[in-house]
């Protein structure tokens, strides 16, 4: 008995590891991959020996930011950031007015305007690719970063529900308390809400900075000229013998958000309004 | 310290509902008021219209006899401790107090002065640096009050600020809310659905059901003279036993018979009653307390026994009642169990007689009286009883013939010493009962019976008097419908309509050929005249006045309506 039992377990746990390696292996060797290659010298990909590099030198991260004559990384650096920090400003000023005021207030027409928003999120947002085009053509914000800007900042509060569901939880008889101390409604927000959201409003900027970062439809589509291209559009245009560089472009866009991350994750987690109200 | 009248005051959500149906009130400066009622009758809705939480569908709100409809929370002087205390959870205790002094732009040292002079009287100068998640429930109700203190309101509203709080604390606290109201000599108004903290702490009571005001009156009036068995139930702990049985008049005696249980209803009770008839199924209310042992009375077992210490509670089975009646007694030396035969008898001078179909008391201290009078024409003025009215009001009798006009006021109306304006009738008091702060005459009017409440003193019974009816105060019918109206007259009984109803307003149909110089009307005056409604309207731009008439209209004073 004693023997078909530790054959079961070794069988249970074998199966179980087993998976788990096969799964982990193939989330982790691609990135792996990627680090490797680009510490490769040779910048073509067939120069590899089968899937690693043959030498491995710093050469090609020092090439990335001083070999700007056809592919400019740093312009492009810049250009991303600019595009990521405004828009994740306009974005999460957006996002938190439009959330607070559909959570606190009761307008005639609210649940029309949720539903129209929940429908309408429901389409991918290439579908209106034409349709931006033309438009910032009409706006002649075609080739300008700040079209980009413009379209991810104001397309941000279509994602309003995780913060709605944040100011859900806080309590209406605060604000009504506020209200019959003598407190305007900009006052309360600025001075009540504002400050309890804290935690909120930086996950809200982190998640609007991600997007507009990593995306590349939206830069392909309204950006022509190579120095105002954003670094997911630039590493595309990179040939097959740059393939070193364009992995350790791709590494190099990856480490401010995990900076980012980790700077501000104490916040993320710190503790809410607890206590406060009795709920 | 302001007195607070609220006057047909409704509040109906969009869905038709009515949450608060026609409730009047009047709050005396200084006074503590409670709200008490059960879950959802509409109590806390009310706070929160005085508020201004809430809108106000119908009625007027005064505070300091200024309509405060329309005004902002902030405007009209008023502090509200909620019943999850809402304190701003990202401030210490110091600027939670001080946030709404800082709102109005006071100096911070008169700030710093006020704050701590609220912290001491509440005992909470220790906690001025906490925020409030630091602090323990009963702490956190008194930041509550303390913020509500300072800034020194007309009117304090608290919103069953004591139900988050244990046992113990809410003893506690109840007291020292007591305590606070003296101190600080403003009016405060209270909801709770606990009826022990009604009772203990307030000074008038309104106990609310379903939106409406059951009753109106001091703690002890309220227990002693519960107007409907709602009220009876409600109020008292443990709560009134109710028997269901029939009246019967055997001879001159008048007696409550349920099954094997009979009592005779004492004289001075009967002199109270009003409205019963021989074989009318009642309810007879009696409470645990008013429930003696007694060798020769009615005999049952003890079912189930609860020693609480200082009193007994035995539960009994009586006739007309499926479930166990409670009788308690504070007999210290009872040795009794479960299981034994006991005798128990009633005191007579506080059971409560019931109408079964109704719900009502047949001893009701506020009811309309019907008194005949003698009306008489004379060239342009009417004579009733001897009072003339003047020609102006002779005008809104809307029939010609006067014969078998009847008087209808209320007992609150009816004065015993002379006012102008006002009819007079010789009456003779035949019983006195002593409420608290005033006193309840029932006696006869022209062999009729009548109930009047009074705060005069020296009233004896068996003596002849004369009771006073302000005109402006009584109902005139004839045969059962009413013949004075305060809005139309004979001549003018005010423009037919009808009801055109929207989901967001109402629309009044005017007749062919009458057309409406405005187009927004409001409410001024509602009145309702036999089975008509009729309104007085004033129009919102050109102030045109306009009376209507309609079978029935659901809209209420301060309400507006749209005329096509």
């Amino acid at each position: 008995m004693k023997r078909s039992k530790t054959v079961g377990k070794v069988l249970d746990y074998g199966f179980t590891y087993g998976i788990l390696l096969i799964v982990s292996f193939l989330f982790v060797f691609p990135c792996l991959w990627l680090i490797l290659a680009s510490f490769s010298k040779s910048g073509s990909i067939y120069s590899f020996n089968g899937f690693f590099p043959t030498e491995y030198s710093l050469d090609t991260f020092v090439k990335l930011f001083t070999d700007t004559q056809m592919y400019d990384f740093p312009k492009w650096f810049l250009n991303s950031l600019v595009v990521g920090i405004f828009s994740s400003l306009f974005g999460t000023i957006l996002v938190i007015l439009t959330a607070y005021v559909i959570s606190f207030f009761q307008f005639k027409s609210r649940k029309a305007m949720m539903k129209l928003t929940l429908v309408l999120g429901m389409f991918p947002s290439f579908m209106g690719m034409s349709a931006v085009y033309i438009l910032m053509t009409q706006f002649q914000m075609i080739n300008s970063i700040w079209g980009l800007v413009l379209i991810y900042a104001a397309g941000a509060p279509m994602g309003y529900l995780v913060q709605k569901g944040f100011f859900d939880t806080i309590p209406f008889s605060i604000y009504e308390a506020a209200r019959i101390d003598g407190a305007s409604n900009a006052h309360i927000f600025r001075t009540l809400i504002l400050p309890i959201s804290k935690p909120m409003i930086v996950y809200t900027a982190l998640t609007s900075f991600t997007w507009p970062w990593s995306d590349f439809i939206l830069p392909k589509l309204l950006l022509k000229e190579k120095s105002n291209y954003t670094v997911a559009v630039g590493l595309m245009t990179l040939g097959e013998t740059e393939f070193a560089r364009f992995a350790a472009g791709s590494i190099f866009i990856a480490v401010p958000i995990v900076i980012f991350y980790f700077i501000l994750q104490k916040n993320l987690v710190s503790g809410l309004t607890s206590g406060a109200s009795k709920e | 310290m302001a007195k607070v009248r609220l006057e047909n005051v409704y509040k109906i959500y969009p869905n038709g509902v009515k949450a608060v149906k026609d409730f009047s009130l009047n709050i005396q400066d200084e006074e503590f008021v409670v709200f008490v009622g059960p879950s959802g009758c509409g109590k806390s809705t009310t706070l929160r219209m005085i508020a201004g939480l809430e809108d106000i569908s119908a009625g007027r709100i005064y505070i300091d006899d200024a309509v405060v409809n329309d005004l902002e929370p902030k405007d009209r002087d008023i502090s509200m401790v909620f019943q999850n205390y809402a304190l701003y959870p990202n401030m210490t205790v110091y600027d939670n107090m001080a946030y709404g002094l800082r709102c109005h732009h006071v100096k911070e040292d008169e700030i710093k002065e006020t704050v701590r002079n609220a912290a001491e009287i509440l005992g909470i100068t220790d906690y001025l640096d906490r925020k409030p998640k630091e602090l323990s429930g009963g702490q956190r109700q008194r930041v509550a009050l303390g913020r509500a203190i300072v800034r020194k309101p007309k009117v304090f509203l608290l919103d069953e600020p004591l139900s988050n709080l244990d046992a113990k604390l809410r003893v506690q606290m109840r007291s020292e809310i007591s305590k606070l109201h003296e101190r600080l000599k403003t009016t405060f108004i209270y909801v709770t659905h606990d009826q022990t903290e009604a009772m203990t702490m307030g000074s008038q009571i309104v106990v609310m059901k379903d939106g409406v005001i059951q009753q109106v009156d001091t703690p002890l009036n309220l227990y002693n003279h519960p107007v409907n068995t709602f009220v009876a139930t409600f109020l008292g702990s443990p709560q009134m036993n109710l028997l269901e049985g029939k009246l019967e008049k055997r001879g001159e005696e008048w007696h409550f018979a349920s099954g094997p249980l009979d009592i005779v209803i004492p004289e001075e009770m009967l002199l109270q009653m009003n409205g019963y008839e021989d074989g009318m199924e009642v309810y007879l209310g009696a409470r645990p307390s008013d429930i003696s042992l007694s060798e020769r009375g009615f005999k049952t077992k003890i079912e189930l026994m609860e020693q609480l210490g200082n009193e007994t509670i035995l539960y009994v089975y009586l006739p007309g009642r499926e479930e166990l009646s409670i009788v308690s007694s504070a007999d210290k030396n009872l040795r009794l169990m479960s299981g034994d035969e006991i005798g128990i008898s009633f005191d007579l001078q506080h059971i409560h007689l019931f109408d079964k179909a109704t719900g009502s008391s047949l001893v009701q201290a506020n009811v309309a009286n019907a008194i005949e009078v003698e009306a008489t024409r004379e060239e342009g003025t009417i004579r009733i009883d001897g009072f003339e009215v003047d020609g102006g009001k002779a005008a809104h009798f809307l029939e010609d013939d006067l014969r078998g006009l009847e008087l209808r006021v209320s007992s609150s109306d009816i004065s015993f010493d002379p006012l102008p304006g006002s009819i007079a009738e010789k009456a003779t008091i035949k019983k006195v009962v002593p409420f608290l702060s005033y006193d309840v005459v029932f006696g006869t009017v022209k062999g009729k019976p009548l109930v009047a409440k009074t705060a005069k003193a020296g009233l004896k019974e068996g003596e002849e008097t004369t009771i006073y009816i302000p005109f402006e105060k009584a109902e005139f019918h004839k045969a059962g419908r009413k013949v004075y109206s305060a809005l139309l007259t004979k001549e003018d009984r005010g423009v037919e309509v009808s009801i055109r109803k929207t989901r967001s307003a109402t629309i009044l149909l005017l007749p062919k050929g009458r057309k409406a110089k405005d187009k927004r009307y409001l409410v001024e005056k509602r009145e309702e005249l036999n089975d008509s409604v009729i309104l007085l309207l004033k129009g919102c731009k050109t102030g045109e006045k306009l009376v209507v008439r309609a079978a029935s209209i659901d809209v209420f004073e301060g309400q507006s309506v749209f005329a096509k």
